[in-house]
């Protein structure tokens, strides 16, 4: 072993015809082989733990030099150096390289005698180191480093020499391993960092559990969602934490939970609509999926990923609602349309056909009006209630407002035997006349519906700095309070058994509402049973150039006073 | 043809005056009509017919609970009733026919096939 250790690394003429499936792995080798470098290079040197072990080797050795080295594809840097500049040195020049590639302990007894090294400034400079033994450093299956000794005379090293430079090449390699673990530790406190962050920024609920389903992990949508703040979820079982119960409150065994099956068998599951309960014990609906996390081998834990969907499922309600009693409401015209046709063109009522065949044509026309009406009025909300119904606006003269939807109910009024009274006020509004003329005619079509026979209905405009008020006000039954809430709602209707009441579509005053709205506006309703209803409808004031609307409240206040209300009539 | 007695009850008077057209007019039966379900349960234990034909959706007391007040009165409990309904899921029609009901109609109905679906639907024969 006196003389130089062969080096085990194949030749080039070796590895140029080495096959694909041969070279792979070894460039692997080397990919992991920096990385443990960088790792290493990366951390917080501490270099008083080999500082130790080369003043170990100078005393030892009896030399005046001793390195500890890292070697990358450039150059050897020094982790330690005793008799030395610490500067690196580029890794052609340096004989620990050799060592390194050689793989096993290189003892150069006279480096001014070896064509290898003679040229290298180590040996031709000033420092003319004459002999050498070096030890390559493995670190994680990776040779990284060198750990030698030099003299300056030539010499020879003995085998108690080479072997205590082997215990402290070892000592040197644990130094690294522990270095190398410490950067991997921190690594990982960084990825579990980052992955916390990155999970915390999701809207879904993510909680991770153990093998025995355990709480591990909570992100801030979970924590949020289950009102579950500060981690206190952690270290808790989930099931009966936050899944003991189904949504009737009846019991939900553990090993029915689908989380106990991914934690058995690894299969992944997801759920629709289950229900998770909240630490006030409050419920919601979730959709949640469970998958399993494993360790290559068994199932060490799972993931479950939530997500609240109460939103939707009150939508789906609403919209299931709504289908269900458009679909009646469109039926039950279309029942007397379709019945009065059949008895009439199926010739069956014969020669009595007379009467009965007028009365069957008026059945089918005022059914056929009601379902158009109903057809429109079903679009109206739709457009409105998307906020997508375009809204022509312009300049509209309150007065002469207030005129034309007096004029639309004029017919109405009359077969009714209802005198419409209207104080038209005075003002320019900033809005679409069309929109806003549905909304009164709307509003006074019902206040005549809803009005005894001889009773009169007002409509009286307001303006003032706030805007503009109109107001509906009629003598009819009155609306209770319970029912005031929900007279805006889309096909809500008073019980009645008076047709004339009943033969609105159900859907006006929730337009009407949403036409208001979308002018800024707002629409309320102040009424009594027994003393009538008055409906208000208030818009902001959008002022022209040169305008000064007056503060004319006066005809607005005498709508507001039921007795008032009584005396007019 | 069998002539026969029934009352039905519909809020909607044109439905109600259609329903009258095809059973009187065409089938030559007798009928009572009510507008809702406080009055059909009045006018069913007065004039007691053979069947009541039943709106389910009206105002005020709604179809299936005018049903299961007919089955309750000791006066009506033996008159079989049948729903009419403009409900079109299979669900709800299902819902409703496991009421103290003899069956369920369908809304739009065809009038002039109106009298034999209401004798099948009760195992008259015609």
């Amino acid at each position: 072993m006196d003389g130089d250790a062969s080096p085990r690394r194949p030749g080039p003429s070796g590895t140029r015809t080495a096959a694909v499936s041969d070279t792979w792995p070894q460039l692997w080798h080397e990919h992991e082989r920096r990385q443990v470098l960088q790792a290493l290079e990366a951390t917080q040197h501490q270099d008083e733990r080999f500082d130790r072990i080369t003043r170990m080797a100078t005393r030892y050795l009896a030399v005046p030099i001793a390195l500890v080295s890292l070697i990358d594809d450039e150059r050897q840097r020094f982790r330690s150096v005793i008799g030395l500049d610490r500067t690196d040195v580029p890794r052609d020049v340096s004989v620990c390289a050799h060592t390194l590639d050689a793989g096993d302990v290189l003892v150069v007894p006279d480096l001014g005698a070896d064509e290898r090294f003679r040229s290298f400034p180590v040996v031709a400079g000033p420092t003319g180191a004459r002999s050498y033994v070096g030890l390559p450093l493995v670190v994680a299956g990776h040779r990284v480093g060198t750990l030698c000794v030099m003299d300056t005379r030539p010499r020879s090293f003995d085998e108690d020499e080479r072997a205590a430079l082997i215990d402290l090449a070892a000592w040197a390699e644990s130094e690294l391993l522990g270095e190398q673990s410490r950067e991997v530790v921190r690594q990982l406190d960084e990825l579990r960092r980052r992955y916390a962050m990155v999970l915390d920024g999701v809207a879904e609920g993510v909680v991770g559990l153990d093998a025995a389903g355990v709480v591990t992990f909570v992100n801030g949508a979970a924590e949020q969602l289950l009102g579950w703040p500060h981690g206190d979820l952690v270290g808790r079982a989930m099931h009966p934490t936050l899944h003991a119960r189904h949504a009737d409150g009846s019991p939900y065994p553990a090993h029915e939970c689908p989380v106990s099956a991914t934690l058995r068998t690894g299969t992944e599951q997801r759920l629709l609509q289950e229900v998770f309960w909240r630490r006030d014990g409050s419920p919601f609906p979730a959709d949640w999926s469970v998958g399993a996390v494993d360790d290559g081998d068994d199932v060490v834990g799972a993931v479950v990923v939530f997500e609240d969907v109460t939103r939707r499922v009150e939508l789906d309600r609403i919209k299931d609602g709504f289908v269900s009693v458009v679909s009646h409401e469109l039926r039950t015209p279309l029942t007397s349309l379709r019945g009065a046709l059949e008895l009439l063109t199926g010739g069956l009522l014969g020669e009595h056909a007379g009467p009965d065949a007028e009365r069957l044509v008026t059945i089918a026309h005022t059914n056929a009006e009601r379902l158009a009406r109903l057809v429109d009025d079903i679009l109206d909300l739709e457009r409105s209630s998307r906020g997508d119904m375009p809204l022509a606006r312009g300049p509209i003269d309150v007065a002469r407002l207030l005129a034309d939807a007096a004029g639309t109910v004029h017919g109405t009024a009359t077969h009714a035997g209802v005198t419409v009274q209207v104080d038209p006020g005075a003002g320019t509004l900033w809005g679409d006349e069309h929109r806003l003329l549905q909304v009164l005619s709307n509003l006074l079509g019902n206040a005549i519906r809803f009005s005894p026979e001889g009773s009169t209905v007002r409509l009286a405009a307001g303006t003032g700095t706030w805007g503009v008020r109109i107001g509906v006000a009629d003598d009819g039954v009155g609306i209770a309070p319970e029912a005031q809430e929900r007279v805006f709602e889309r096909f809500w209707q008073v019980d009645a058994s008076d047709t004339r009441a009943r033969s609105g579509t159900g859907l006006g005053l929730a337009i009407a509402k949403n036409i208001v709205e979308a002018h800024g506006g707002a629409i309320a309703l102040d009424s009594a049973v027994g003393r009538g209803s008055t409906f208000t409808v208030s818009l902001p004031q959008r002022r022209l150039p040169g305008s000064s609307p007056p503060d004319d409240e006066t005809a607005m206040a005498q709508l507001d006073v039921p007795t008032d209300r009584r005396s007019a009539t | 043809m069998t002539t026969h007695r029934v009352l039905v009850v519909d809020d909607e008077p044109d439905i109600r005056e259609i329903a009258v057209l095809a059973l009187e007019r065409l089938a030559g039966w007798t009928v009572t009509t009510a507008s809702g379900g406080a009055e059909a349960l009045v006018t069913a234990a007065a004039e007691r017919p053979e069947a009541v034909v039943l709106d389910v959706m009206m105002p005020g007391m709604d179809g299936p609970e005018t049903a299961r007040r007919l089955a309750a009165d000791p006066a009506t409990h033996d008159i079989p009733v049948l729903l009419l309904t403009a409900k079109a899921r299979s669900g709800e029609q299902a819902e409703l026919a496991s009421g103290p009901v003899a069956g369920v109609l369908t809304k739009p109905f065809d009038p002039t096939r109106l009298a034999s679906d209401i004798e099948r639907a009760l195992g008259w024969s015609s």
